[in-house]
């Protein structure tokens, strides 16, 4: 028999055992980020007039989450973005058939502020939670308030996940006076109600599948004031169908697959796909942990039924008639390359993420026309960031 | 059409022979490369994504917005 | 301030909860509270085919299985235990219990004893932090002589995490304290006299921490007037046959039953180590003789 340490040795052996209770988080964790996310200049062959310099955005973002009460768990985050640069006014065909591309001229300063706060309460079978948020800037505020919430059946290995929300936005264009456009916005309003109803289903002890769909439907000003001859419906109904697979991998200190599939639609003839495939390695080196993801997404897009390079100076836009030359809004295919990584040591862990994202009109999958969109733009975006759990 | 849809796909989940997994056994689906949602980075990317593309929406909800040009 | 009392059965013995507390809070505590018994008992069952414990005995010389981080945790604990006892507790000695039949009054053919001896073996199994392989066909690993006592303590954890601030947990006579009473007088604890285990041959308040008890009339039969206990030693396969009783307060249940059984495993040497330990404890040999530093 060993002497006095017995009671010692076996004390610090049982509290070592870690506790199996799946109630809600426990810890505090503060989070900052700071993203800088640039795109690239407009192309100058293509461009008209106005200033070739697009938009540079600096985006600080601090989170705060903390247990509050009994099984309730606070979520909310802070964000404050500083933005500049010039953004496409119109993009019209000339009578070479070669796009031609209007900036808007010296580029603009503007500061936006984005508050969310989530509640959450874990019950032994599910969750309840709320959202509010709310985003001010120059030009525009919002307001929205949302609930969610998530039920596990079948033994846990189901779980149904439903959300809802509702927004209420005012438009204030800057400089209201510079055009009948944004005079006609000033003081608009924009409204939503979306649902979300998805199934979370455990397929077996590496992988998890969730599917999922969703409704959104927006009324009010769907215009965009600072483009010209721009003419949007006072309704959008947009609908999404999507899955989600995560898949566990043993290699080295861990891995994990993470896919996910977008398919959207909505009744301005707009409709798109979404893939993106995650792949998350783990290495775990002394007290380290490290994860570092490269990612790639691919998007497709059809174009809305009223986009169209018809109209400009030369050949204005008829009254009551829609249309819209916004690139967002016509048939293009983008990609995304990038990776996210993360640092983890004891309370803290440090962030670091890039991605490059490129958008051309023949990167499109279906109904790609054969017109340039000199407006589709690449950018790159980078994120530093750092949690503190406590 | 949304509740038939659902049902499609729930019965879709159910035909794909998923196994009982113990409590146990989730150790694997809670580690942290399966994915623990960082809401900043997510918060972050759906901003530029519904803002620069056509599309908005995917896995909830849609929340606020923007005044994204 | 009502004191409540929950009563139930799990891990083949009476559980009690005896909180004092708001109604709607302890109603919950208990939901919660007798929940995690019984998770605990399905995961570590040795009767249910499909536990944990089984699944892991099932393919002994076939292949690992892997182990979630709490399992990992009580067979670090159950190492411990072993390197303290210098092998005398050993969990793998579960497989004695088919030699052992205490219903029967008859004693077991060492012939049987000695097919079952190089199957107790916790040196060879292989484990880690995410699997166990036991490498011979017919090994099995048993957290019976830990299990109650660990549920203790979880299930205390869980009612003071509800706010439950007085009250404790008895499960089969493991004893581990949630709160003090109410007005602070401690909680009364019998400990069974083993010539009468139906009547207190000592009584102790408990005003924090954990109380347990291994005892040599749990499971026994007496044959040709000699008492054979449940409590078998790892090397020979038969029972210790000093102490009737011994009863520990520790901080912890688990760390209180674990010394308590290896006191037992020590016999004669048991009290000398169990003094060194510097635990409060009661320790009555077969004689009746009471040794004790309360």
């Amino acid at each position: 028999m060993k002497k006095i340490t017995a009671l010692s040795a076996l004390s610090a052996a049982a509290l070592a055992i870690p506790s199996h209770s799946e109630v809600a988080p426990e810890d505090t964790t503060l989070s900052y980020r700071y993203s800088s996310y640039q795109e690239e200049e407009a192309p100058f062959e293509r461009t008209f007039s106005g200033s070739l310099e697009r938009y540079n955005i600096d985006v600080h973002q601090v989170g705060y989450r903390t247990p509050i009460a009994d099984s309730w768990y606070l979520s909310s985050e802070l964000q404050y973005e500083s933005l500049s640069g010039a953004s496409p006014t119109q993009t019209y065909k000339n009578d070479d058939g070669d796009s031609v591309l209007l900036m808007s001229g010296a580029s603009i300063e503007e500061q936006r502020i984005d508050i969310k706060v989530a509640p959450k309460k874990y019950f032994k079978d599910g969750t309840a939670g709320g959202l509010l948020a709310y985003s001010t800037e120059n030009d525009y505020e919002s307001l929205a308030i949302g609930v969610d919430g998530s039920l596990e059946i079948f033994d846990k290995h189901t779980t149904l996940i439903g959300s809802m929300s509702l927004s209420n936005d005012t438009i204030k264009p800057t400089d209201a006076n510079l055009s009948s456009a944004r005079q006609e916005a000033d003081g608009k309003k924009k409204s939503s109600f979306s649902i979300y109803e998805g199934v979370s289903q455990v397929i077996n002890k590496y992988s998890v599948l969730q599917v999922g769909i969703g409704y959104t439907s927006l009324s009010g000003y769907l215009s965009d004031p600072y483009k010209f001859d721009d003419r949007r419906p006072g309704g959008r109904e947009q609908l999404t169908l999507s899955a989600q697979h995560k898949q566990f991998m043993d290699v080295l200190d861990g891995a994990a697959i993470l896919s996910s599939y977008r398919y959207y639609n909505d009744d301005w003839g707009v409709a798109s796909h979404t893939i993106d495939v995650q792949w998350a390695q783990q290495f775990e080196i002394s007290n380290y942990q490290i994860i570092a993801t490269p990612l790639v997404r691919y998007y497709t897009q059809t174009k809305a039924d009223f986009y169209s390079l018809k109209y400009s100076i030369a050949n204005p836009l008829p009254a009551d008639q829609l249309n819209s030359s916004d690139a967002r809004l016509s048939a293009y295919g983008a990609i995304t390359f990038g990776f996210t990584s993360e640092v983890k040591f004891s309370q803290w862990s440090m962030h670091f993420d890039w991605q490059q994202y490129y958008s051309r009109e023949d990167l499109a999958l279906f109904e790609s026309s054969g017109d340039e969109t000199p407006a589709l733009v690449n950018f790159s975006t980078f994120t530093a960031g750092v949690d503190y759990k406590f | 059409m949304n509740k038939i849809s659902l049902i499609i796909l729930i019965s879709i989940l159910f035909a794909s022979g998923c196994t009982t997994v113990k409590p146990w056994q989730r150790g694997y689906l809670a580690k942290d490369v399966m994915g623990t949602q960082d809401s900043l980075r997510a918060s972050l990317d759906n901003h530029i994504y519904f803002s620069k593309e056509g599309s908005s929406g995917g896995g909830q909800a849609a929340g606020g917005g923007c005044g994204c040009n | 301030m009502k004191t409540h009392l929950h009563q139930f059965t799990a891990m083949a013995s009476p559980c009690k909860f005896i909180l004092q507390g708001e109604e709607s809070l302890i109603l919950q505590a208990c939901q919660q509270a007798e929940a995690e018994v019984v998770r605990i008992e399905k995961k570590y069952s040795r009767y249910q085919q499909d536990s944990l414990l089984q699944t892991i005995n099932h393919y002994a010389g076939k292949q690992a299985i892997e182990i979630d981080a709490e399992t990992a945790g009580l067979l670090n604990y159950a190492q411990f235990c072993y390197q303290e006892s210098n092998g005398l507790f050993d969990i793998s000695s579960g497989i004695l219990r088919t030699a052992w039949d205490f219903k029967s009054q008859n004693l077991p053919s060492q012939k049987i004893i000695n097919k079952l001896l190089p199957l107790i073996s916790w040196p060879s199994i292989k484990w880690d932090k995410n699997s166990i392989f036991l490498p011979k066909k017919g090994m099995e690993i048993d957290f019976g002589g830990f299990g109650k006592e660990y549920a203790a303590d979880r299930t205390a954890e869980i009612c003071q995490q509800v706010g439950i601030k007085h009250g404790l947990i008895d499960l089969g006579g493991d004893i581990r304290v949630i709160g003090d009473k109410e007005d602070q007088s401690g909680w009364a604890i019998g400990i069974r006299n083993p010539k009468d285990p139906n009547k207190a041959i000592s009584t102790i308040k408990l005003h924090q921490g954990a109380l347990a008890t291994s005892g040599n009339y749990e499971r026994f039969m007496q044959v040709k007037g000699k008492h054979y206990c449940h409590i078998l030693k790892a090397s020979t396969g038969w029972p210790v046959n000093h102490w009737a009783s011994i009863s520990i307060l520790a901080p912890q249940c688990l760390v209180a039953g674990s010394l308590a059984t290896l006191t037992m495993l020590a016999e004669k040497q048991g009290l000398a180590w169990l003094e060194e330990q510097e635990v409060p404890f009661l320790a009555i040999d077969i004689h009746g003789q009471q040794f004790s530093n309360l």
